[in-house]
């Protein structure tokens, strides 16, 4: 990833370089409340400044709940949460998501569910006289994320 | 000896090298000697500057020494330098009109550096039109128009008030109409001014009472403007006086009614923090200082009668009806100023809400003296002074969801309003939050430092939401702490809104009654952003202060004084001179006299036009713009323009067509933006591909569907019609009229057999430039996708249905 991404430069040009910094996104961000480090201004300032490498590779953009508030009370539209949703597919076409997200996406594709149950947990169910997880749904799931393209990235990333 | 243009045309052709600006692309040499020889040429030269002395005597000895009746100069745009060459033509015994131009720089050498060969191909063909419709002009007088030596100012703001003044000291009558039942303003109601924290009233008040002892001045006030009749020099004004219940000749402004008046209502003029009377005078200081009846809220109970009478005057009179006024004036100076954006649309601020967060107009006049708390600062829940404030600006400024211009003189009145507060509660805790602190202006930036000085904290950052603690009414602010980066809640116990100022809520009626344009905005539209900022797009009338945009007091009183400056130029003569290029109706080909049409009577945009029954229809000269809407739209081709003749137009396109016409493109451009926009092409040096030919009306309204035709006809490869951007319209609606006109072609050209494409229709502003060439650039790509081939064919197979369509009005 040496170039930017044409499909970033597009996105820089036609949203993020009307951002006048103003910080409404920052004072209505759950996550920047939780998060000291988070601070959604900044991911377009340095887009804004050329670090689109630091922004792609980097955990913040995997921080924001896509709670849409900063779209809400943007003055100038830059619509921060879907840049950050075209952000995480660049980074993930680009091979630099983080692995844990691809891990729990595999893990979707193979049982459906995106978190795994520990062993330890099936055991007590049983004690409890309780049904077995099932997976659920991988067929849906799987079609999902050959139509979205997310399936070719997971398998490049096994290969 | 002004010569006529009877005999045989002799053109002389002129083409400017303007240094290297079109020599070092164009071949001048050759342009010049394609031009000799054309039909009626009877000189062609080519020269180093055209415009300097050298080349505008070359032009006047030629007219003498090889008798030229018509003129034409190829050289920059017309929109640079047409006015002095028609003085050219004009000191040499030619009739000014019988002049034409080429643009042979900014709509070719400088767009097409790189393709000499054709941009000098180019050039031939844009002197060929040149010469084709100079072939065609006919000489025009200016026509004159007398001047009614008065003026109606509409609005009594500070604006209103100086250019009142300033033209009743010239010696002009004015007539000063005001809406409201006092003149003054937003000023009168401001405490302080910035940046000196003069009282505002107390220089304000003087300029009132000036104006009210002027002999020169009417003042009409709580009357409106109802309808505007006529043109310039020549306005018939009819202005409504409400009644306001007192017979303002008798009233002398005792103020014994309303002692006795029982009713009391929320203060207008105290933005309903304080309470007058149902009979009232907005403020003290008031001019006229006459009462007027609120009967919304009077019960009728007719005290104030009796006590009127006790003082020996019977001035109430409740059978008073609302009255009209018709006036007689020049000029027309607008001055209806703006209002303030209600921020209770930003609900995220709380604003009607949380009982303590106010408007700045709110604490201003808390802060005033006279004010409804007598200049005390008091929240609203627990009425005692806050220990601490934040201000928040641009609420409703810079906002794609509400409003997106900067309101201009927000950051400098929360900067006074913070002052004006340290400077009575030194232990206050004071907060502005702003985005970009604006300051420009002569001792603006110094006002700034002075509040920083005082210890007023500055936050940058535009907070996203306010809580209220319910308990103590106290306000919690979310934005960014801008020094850690963190979102917090910054505690407040009264928050101060900065709302933008927006057009005033009868802007949109009165743009109607006077045919003004408005930008995107709502604010009037100049008649140009840079050179022409008072004028407005009908001439005589003008606009003074924040009616056009939003401006301070200074600027607003900058702006009276030139609008009033403005309106001088035209009534210091007796009479005025009118472009001769509009539109008159042939009596005889007029159906109107055979079958009720008046087709062209709805179509104007002025109403300059009348058509009784059984009469030919008639052009009101002084109030044509000349647009040529009419001319296009005219079904027996009864109405011409002058200058932009039929016979003119089809003479370029023809001209234009006449070698290689399926690879070029026919492109229509108005004068005021989408040939601005081309003017604008060249000035910046876009590139862009040389198969356009322009011809410039000067509305898109003026193109008829017969010149589209016709330019198929002949086998032009593309045809554009394009003009101004709905609602900026330098003709209120010509571009409207031509979408109307043109659009059917897209259903029509396919049945003749012509690609639809090949017809674009586009509206882009004169600032537009990057979309003009980008236009070029598509059209020319669809020229190179259809190829020379399939145009010809297409024109082919059209032509037996163009033939009989088009008749005699073709070439």
């Amino acid at each position: 990833m040496k170039e930017m991404p044409e499909e970033l430069d597009e996105l820089i040009q036609e949203k993020v370089l009307f951002c006048y910094q103003c910080g409404a996104c920052v004072g209505s961000c759950p996550t920047a409340r939780a998060v000291p480090e988070y601070n959604p201004r900044r991911i377009i300032e340095k887009l804004v400044m050329g670090g689109w490498k630091d922004v792609l590779s980097g955990s913040s953009i995997w921080l924001c709940t896509l709670c849409h508030t900063c779209l809400e009370v943007c003055p100038q539209g830059v619509g921060l949460s879907r840049i950050i949703i075209e952000l995480r597919n660049l980074a993930a076409r680009n091979g630099v998501a983080p692995s844990e997200f691809l891990r729990s996406a595999r893990q979707m594709a193979s049982t459906g569910w995106t978190a795994t149950v520990s062993s330890s947990v099936l055991r007590r169910r049983k004690q409890l006289g309780l049904p077995d997880v099932e997976t659920t749904g991988v067929e849906e799931v799987r079609k999902t994320l050959e139509l979205t393209g997310l399936a070719d990235i997971l398998e490049d990333k096994e290969g | 000896m002004v010569k006529m243009a009877s005999e045989e045309p002799r053109i002389g052709v002129y083409i400017c090298h303007c240094g290297l600006n079109i020599a070092a692309t164009v071949d001048c040499k050759r342009v010049a000697e394609e031009a000799a020889k054309l039909p009626n040429v009877a000189v062609a030269k080519d020269n180093r500057y055209t415009c300097a002395d050298p080349g505008q005597e070359l032009i006047k000895s030629d007219i003498k020494e090889h008798n030229l009746n018509r003129v034409v100069v190829a050289s920059c745009s017309p929109r640079m330098h047409e006015t002095t060459f028609r003085r050219c033509v004009e000191s040499a015994g030619l009739n000014p009109f019988l002049f034409e131009m080429a643009n042979i720089r900014e709509l070719c050498s400088w767009c097409h550096p790189h393709q000499p060969e054709a941009a000098t191909e180019k050039a031939v063909d844009l002197v060929k039109m040149a010469v084709a419709k100079a072939r065609n002009l006919k000489p025009l007088e200016v026509i004159k128009v007398p001047v009614t030596p008065s003026a109606l100012v509409i609005g009594g703001g500070v604006a209103g008030i100086h250019s009142a003044l300033d033209l009743a000291d010239m010696g002009f009558k004015v007539y000063l109409v005001e809406r409201n039942p006092s003149i003054g303003g937003v000023m009168a109601q401001l405490d302080k001014t910035f940046p000196t924290l003069d009282c505002s009233i107390c220089i304000l008040g003087p300029k009132m009472v000036d104006v009210a002892q002027h002999p020169n001045i009417e003042i009409l006030s709580y009357s409106e403007v109802k309808r505007v009749e006529g043109y310039i020099g020549n306005f018939t004004v009819t202005v409504a006086k409400k009644p306001r219940y007192v017979v303002e000749d008798k009233c002398n402004g005792c103020g014994e009614c309303v002692e006795v008046c029982p009713v009391e209502a929320p203060n207008e003029f105290d933005e309903g923090l304080g309470l007058r009377k149902a009979i009232y005078v907005p403020f003290p200081q008031a001019i006229p200082l006459k009462y007027t009846i609120d009967r919304e809220s009077c019960i009728d109970c007719r005290r104030c009668i009796e006590a009127c009478e006790e003082q020996g005057r019977d001035a109430i009179d409740f059978d008073m009806k609302e009255e009209e006024v018709q006036l007689e004036v020049g000029t027309i100076v607008v001055a209806s100023g703006y209002d303030l954006y209600d921020p209770i649309n930003v609900k995220a601020y709380g604003y009607g809400v949380y009982d303590n967060v106010f408007t700045a107009i709110e604490l201003e006049r808390m802060v005033n003296a006279a004010g409804p708390t007598g200049g005390h600062v008091l929240r609203f829940t627990d009425r005692r002074e806050p220990e601490s404030v934040a201000f928040i600006t641009c609420v409703g400024s810079r906002d794609e969801k509400t409003n997106i211009w900067c309101s201009g003189f927000c950051c400098m009145y929360t900067l006074k309003n913070a002052i004006l507060l340290r400077e009575h509660h030194p232990d206050m805790r004071i907060y502005i939050t702003f985005m970009d602190m604006r300051a420009p202006f002569k001792g603006y930036e110094e006002f700034y430092r002075r509040a920083r000085e005082q210890g007023i904290i500055f936050l940058r950052g535009r907070p996203t939401e306010i809580y209220e603690e319910p308990k103590t009414g106290n306000l919690l602010i979310s934005m960014e702490n801008p020094s850690t980066g963190t979102p917090m809640d910054l505690k407040v116990e009264m928050v101060v809104l900065a709302n933008a100022a927006v057009p005033s809520a009868g802007a949109e009626d009165l743009a109607r009654v006077l045919t003004i344009t408005r930008n995107k905005s709502g604010f009037f539209m100049e008649a140009h952003p840079k050179l022409r900022p008072i004028d407005s797009a009908t001439d005589g009338v003008f606009f003074s202060g924040s009616s056009q945009g939003p401006k301070d007091i200074p600027y607003s009183v900058a702006q009276g004084s030139a609008a009033a400056s403005r309106a001088a130029r035209i009534m210091t003569k007796d009479e005025w001179e009118i472009e001769p290029i509009v539109a008159f109706v042939d009596a005889e080909r007029c159906r109107n006299t055979r079958v009720k049409c008046g087709i062209c009577v709805s179509k104007c945009p002025y109403g300059a036009i009348t058509a009784e029954e059984g009469e030919p229809a008639f052009v009101n000269t002084a109030k044509c713009h000349g647009c040529g809407t009419c001319v296009a739209d005219c079904p027996a081709n009864a109405i011409s323009q002058n200058n932009f003749t039929d016979v003119q137009i089809l003479a370029q396109i023809d001209a234009a067509l006449e070698e290689k016409p399926e690879e070029k493109i026919i492109g229509f451009l108005c004068n005021w933006c989408s040939y601005g926009a081309a003017d604008l092409a060249g000035i910046s040096r876009f590139k862009y591909p040389p198969e356009i030919r322009v011809i410039r009306v000067m509305c898109a309204g003026r193109v008829d569907r017969d010149f589209v035709l016709e330019a198929f006809r002949k086998g032009a490869g593309m045809v554009m019609v394009s003009g101004c951007r709905f609602g900026d319209c330098h003709y209120i609606s010509g571009n409207e009229n031509a979408e109307k006109r043109i659009k059917p072609l897209f259903n029509m050209l396919p049945r003749f057999g012509i690609s639809p494409e090949r017809l674009r229709l586009e509206w882009f502003s004169a600032a537009e430039a990057g979309f003009y060439v980008n236009l070029v650039k598509e059209m020319k790509e669809t020229l190179d996708k259809l190829g020379v081939e399939r145009i010809r064919e297409e024109n082919e197979k059209a032509r037996p249905f163009l033939d009989r369509m088009l008749g005699d009005t073709g070439g």
